[in-house]
């Protein structure tokens, strides 16, 4: 680990790494409406999907002065 | 297709029900539908496989991410399924739901799942900017992905105008703890003369103990504060923003996604290289492009209509 390696980006995402992000992040539909959603038709239950909240995070970590070790 | 249902003999179970008003309804919109035909104006197109057309068992529609285009788009067999289901969208206005048909089940995140949602997003984000659905969400047809559409429609275009042409970048940040330890104990004279108080002490030497593990944990502290900031200074100006994840497990001490726009990809990347030289004690995993998943969150819900 003290030989000077150059960094390199993964090609192939991890696992790990993709489950990290595609469970809880981008656009979510609340878990019980994912699994009523397999069973019912929108249109017959006149059913209405609105968006709950939306947030873009659009700003440098402020954690900079508190590293990383605080979940944001 | 709402109005099928009254007429169906009540012995169809609601599986074959589906089956029958689904498909027909991702058939005629939007042209390409899931029988995306090889057509020569469509740009952006890889040439569909041949035999998209759905299977029986294809009832669902499986969303991948949100683009924006007024053209139908198709991506190939990509998508989720043992047999790769072709990849198309689902247009309202000037966006679009990349989806794929699925069986009409919840998907389980297995390995194949996560990584067929992921392999559809990096294929369409080379050239779209794309919100990401989080993995499993499965619509019953055609209408009711418009109706995703045309609900969520603002936030949708906020957000793709916000997000247009950039990525994200994971970078995670390791450390060989005992190294470092090591390391604070030849710097530090404090926890030096604790050291060997402790090992030549011959009654208790509970309290050299605490004090030397509180010193020892003070100083890692302070430490992975310092090198951490100053990763993070260092990537400021390439770029446009950055979320601070908790670190996972004893080694890590910085779990950060950064939001970069396409132009300065490449600066990215030199500056995450040289950072990489500077620090040459930790050990850095760097991913991406990934769509935005760490600076999007939509939350949609259901509601029923009295």
């Amino acid at each position: 680990m003290s030989d000077r390696m150059i960094v390199e980006r993964a090609t192939h995402a991890s696992l790990i790494d993709v489950l990290d992000r595609v469970l809880d992040k981008g656009v979510v539909i609340d878990a019980w409406v994912r699994v009523s959603l397999a069973g019912i038709d929108l249109m017959t239950l006149q059913a209405r999907i609105f968006v709950a909240s939306i947030e873009t995070y659009l700003k440098q970590a402020d954690s900079v002065a508190r590293s990383g070790r605080i979940a944001s | 297709m709402a109005k099928t249902a009254a007429k169906k003999p009540s012995k169809s179970t609601k599986r074959e029900f589906a089956r029958k008003t689904a498909v027909p309804a991702g058939r005629d919109r939007a042209g390409g539908g899931p029988v995306a035909a090889p057509r020569g104006k469509l740009e952006r197109v890889k040439v569909p496989a041949p035999a998209a057309a759905p299977r029986p068992d294809s009832e669902g529609k499986y969303v991948y991410c949100i683009v924006r285009s007024e053209e139908p788009l198709s991506f190939g067999p990509l998508g989720l399924g043992q047999e790769p289901a072709d990849v198309h969208t689902v247009h309202y206005r000037d966006i679009a739901a990349v989806v794929s048909n699925t069986p009409m089940v919840v998907q389980d995140p297995t390995r194949e799942n996560v990584l067929a949602h992921q392999r559809v997003n990096e294929t369409v984000m080379q050239k779209h900017t794309v919100i990401p659905m989080s993995f499993g969400t499965v619509f019953k047809t055609h209408d009711d992905i418009i109706e995703l559409l045309r609900s969520a429609y603002d936030a949708f275009s906020d957000v793709l105008s916000k997000m247009k042409d950039k990525f994200e970048f994971g970078l995670k940040v390791l450390w060989d703890r005992d190294q470092i330890v090591r390391e604070i104990e030849d710097e530090d004279e404090d926890i030096r003369r604790l050291k060997s108080e402790i090992s030549s002490q011959k009654g208790s030497t509970y309290f050299a103990r605490m004090q030397y593990g509180r010193l020892i944990d003070a100083a890692l502290q302070s430490r992975s504060e310092r090198y951490v900031a100053g990763i993070f200074n260092a990537l400021r100006d390439v770029s446009v923003a950055s979320r601070s994840n908790k670190p996972i497990g004893d080694r890590m001490i910085m779990n950060a996604a950064f939001l970069v726009a396409r132009d300065k990809e490449q600066a990215f990347d030199s500056r995450v290289k040289e950072i990489g030289q500077q620090y040459e004690k930790l050990t850095f995993k760097y991913t991406g492009p990934w769509p935005p998943y760490n600076f999007v969150n939509i939350r949609l819900k259901l509601e029923r209509a009295h």
